[in-house]
């Protein structure tokens, strides 16, 4: 089997995990493996596997994750500039309030508009974080990161706060003193590890309601989680309004 | 039936359509319809998966045991009653619209 051949099929791989709803990825696993097997092997095979895989940027979800990207990375870069002094932490703090703002308005526009294939995806995201045992591997990724930049920012902190007692010849342990700042910088990570877990918990609840919503038929089911997206909505929204509020007050 | 979206017309679609139109009776594999629309294959499912969604068109895997046969079953397309009439109404009114496409 050739280079190509391969290749052909580990972009067919791919393509069918990034398909959804994921009760389409068996039977679209099958068949394009038959469509592909009625090219020549080789540059015309590897050509109908890419195909696939930009067949799947032009699902509708393309649209969600995207948004998703975007949050991300205006997220990652608040936080880069921060960590390189370009912005202090109020500044950061007000940019993710002004997210999760934008995040809820966003979902509550687009829940009206949302197709079947949207809602079938809500819904494989609920069924994914409502059966996994394991917590989602970005959540991970980013409470290791934050675990990381909480222990380094604590060292930092703690070596500054020894150090001004050796200058400033004060007796006395700073022990306390550094106890707090590490449960202060400890707070982010913990927090982000707490929330996946309610996330988890509340997404066991909604799968348990749409399974028994099954047996009525799609259309209760889609109500419901269409309900829970303006649930979502409304939610994000207020917590980006308390959270301005408080950021403003203090 | 009245619930569902109706699928976007494109060029493309278009092209899927007029297949289906010209063998009304035949069961078209997705590879026998990318080679007589000529749509490339990035296109060609989204179109057919949206049709299908819309009940334009309609599928059955091929009747045979992939196990017996060495091969994996191919998945065949045809237009719906609904679609064909559909289809039919796209055309005519593009054909108004459009006498170049008659």
């Amino acid at each position: 089997m050739g280079i190509k051949n391969v290749l052909a099929i580990v972009l067919l791989k791919i393509a069918v995990n990034r398909t959804s709803p994921k009760a389409l990825r068996e039977r679209l696993r099958e068949e394009w493996q038959a469509y592909l097997d009625a090219f020549p092997d080789g540059l015309p095979k590897l050509r109908a596997a890419a195909g696939f895989l930009w067949s799947t940027f032009h699902q509708e979800n393309e649209k969600i994750r995207l948004f998703f990207l975007i949050n991300a990375e205006v997220f990652c870069s608040t936080l880069l500039m921060h960590a390189v002094n370009k912005i202090d932490f109020p500044h950061v703090w007000s940019a993710w309030i002004i997210l999760l703002g934008i995040f809820g308005t966003t979902v509550l526009y687009w829940e009206p508009f949302a197709t079947t294939q949207n809602l079938e995806y809500i819904s494989d995201e609920i069924t994914y974080l409502g059966t996994s045992r394991k917590l989602p591997r970005g959540i991970i990724c980013s409470i290791t990161f934050f675990a990381v930049l909480a222990a380094m920012q604590a060292c930092a902190y703690s070596h500054l706060i020894v150090q001004g007692l050796v200058k400033h010849n004060v007796h006395g342990s700073p022990a306390l003193t550094i106890v707090v700042v590490c449960i202060v910088f400890a707070c982010a990570p913990f927090g982000i590890y707490v929330l996946a877990k309610m996330e988890r918990c509340q997404c066991r609840r909604w799968l348990k309601k749409l399974e028994g919503l099954r047996v009525s038929g799609e259309e209760p089911r889609y109500a419901e989680i269409r309900r829970i997206l303006k649930l979502i909505g409304y939610a994000a929204v207020c917590m980006a309004g308390i959270a301005q509020l408080l950021t403003t007050l203090f | 039936m009245g619930n569902r979206k109706q699928p976007r017309l494109t060029l493309a679609s278009l092209k899927v359509l007029r297949v289906f139109l010209e063998n009304p009776r035949q069961q078209l594999a997705g590879v026998d319809i990318q080679k007589l629309s000529g749509v490339a294959t990035g296109t060609l499912y989204p179109i057919v998966l949206r049709f299908e969604s819309a009940g334009w068109l309609d599928s059955k895997w091929e009747d045979i045991d992939p196990k017996e046969v060495g091969r994996p079953r191919r998945r065949f397309y045809w237009l719906t009653a609904d679609g064909f009439a559909r289809a039919n109404e796209a055309f005519s009114h593009l054909s108004s619209e459009v006498p170049a496409w008659a």
